[in-house]
């Protein structure tokens, strides 16, 4: 088999991708304008980004959640302190684990299942949404030493957040248990799930 | 969930309700399938989903309540399960739960970025009716790309590799593997839209 044929047209799309990539505001008109001898060739990859990227996590308004507005020096502004047993959305709180500078970290159960997560409320502009579920992930996993078979990914739940702010989970499915693992702050904690 | 609307399905206790999934489990089954070859010489995507569905209309109690995308989210879980039963049965004798938290984040970003496509559905309301069967189509598309384009696609939406995290996975520059993503949408799109794909 040949090798994939090159074409300036593959490190434009490389270097284009990669600012999505970084959620920077990419400008489609500029590049098609910079480089018309290949503006066919692009404008048709742009046709195919626009109607998989979404599939391929590329969106290309993907910066309206992981670009930094805030003026530098300017901290981030905090939710609302929440009480546990408060209803928030498809949530009920359990407790408040804590809050720093990216956001605020609490467990809560889903309601109508028995599912337990971990939830925490980040304001566009602290992380990267990407960075911000990375990160998560690996603190749920090293503070509570999880090694839990239904332990999921978490993921973005913008839906039911609270103005200016994105909500990511991290979803343990108790199957019935009557406790579960939960990065509490000190490693191996369990949180009792005996509401 | 965008893709999935108040209101689409009714009581959740209701084998038609489950059925109603049927198509967006096939497609998150058969996207895990094509990232794993060897899986799919093994095991039938259909055949797990049914599966799922069955164990999920045995266990409904354990979904007392909620909308169509906890359900969704819940459908997931017992697919994950109902894999990852498969993988321990197929000669994995060892409990391995590395592989199947992996097996559970694919699903999970997978799901999301699967959604995320049929949300962004610009099509009127009448034409959104068969966005599961959309979905269906998509996953057999990706199925039949050539296998590197596959795998570069499949890295980024299962993964979400970057760019540069692909081409060093890979052993190959940004620009080829642009390339691979360039071609393999293109390729998406011909399957999809123009060959009309069912």
């Amino acid at each position: 088999m040949n090798p994939p044929e090159l074409s300036d047209v593959d490190a434009l799309i490389a270097d284009f991708v990669q600012v999505v990539e970084r959620g920077q505001p990419p400008d489609p008109e500029e590049l098609l304008a910079q480089h018309p001898a290949h503006a066919a060739e692009l404008a048709l990859f742009l046709r195919d980004l626009h109607q998989f990227g979404s599939f391929l996590g590329l969106s290309m308004h993907a910066s309206e959640l992981t670009t930094d507005f805030r003026p530098p020096g300017v901290p981030l502004a905090h939710p609302a302190a929440e009480t546990p047993g408060e209803r928030f959305g498809e949530y009920d709180l359990i407790e408040v684990i804590g809050q720093r500078g990216d956001g605020q970290g609490v467990p809560r159960s889903l309601a109508g299942t028995n599912l337990a997560v971990a939830l925490r409320q980040v304001q566009p502009g602290s992380l990267g949404a990407a960075e911000a579920a990375r990160r998560l992930r690996e603190e749920v996993a090293n503070a509570a030493q999880l090694n839990h078979p239904n332990l999921n990914a978490p993921r973005p739940g913008t839906d039911r957040a609270p103005p200016g702010y994105v909500i990511l989970v991290h979803e343990a499915f108790t199957r019935g248990e009557r406790s579960v693992p939960y990065p509490a702050g000190a490693p191996g904690r369990v949180l009792p799930y005996d509401r | 969930m965008g893709a999935l609307e108040a209101n689409e399905v009714g009581d959740h206790g209701d084998p038609l309700a489950l059925e109603w999934f049927r198509s967006y489990l096939c497609a998150l089954a058969r996207i895990q399938f094509a990232a794993r070859p060897w899986l799919a010489a093994k095991l039938d995507a259909s055949d797990i989903v049914h599966e799922t569905l069955l164990k999920a209309l045995a266990a409904r109690e354990q979904f007392r309540s909620g909308t169509p995308a906890e359900m969704a989210a819940w459908l997931r879980q017992v697919l994950t399960r109902t894999l990852a039963n498969e993988l321990r049965a197929l000669g994995q004798q060892k409990h391995d739960a590395g592989a199947e938290r992996s097996l559970e984040a694919d699903l999970d970003a997978s799901s999301w970025r699967l959604d995320d496509w049929l949300a962004a559905d610009q099509s009127t309301p009448s034409e959104q009716v068969g966005r599961h069967e959309r979905a269906t189509a998509l996953a057999a598309a990706v199925s039949a790309l050539p296998p590197e384009q596959q795998e570069v696609v499949l890295l980024k939406h299962c993964h979400g590799l970057t760019l540069a995290e692909i081409a060093a996975r890979l052993g190959r520059t940004p620009a080829s593997v642009a390339g691979l993503l360039r071609r393999g949408l293109e390729r998406l799109r011909k399957l999809l839209i123009e060959d009309n794909m069912p």
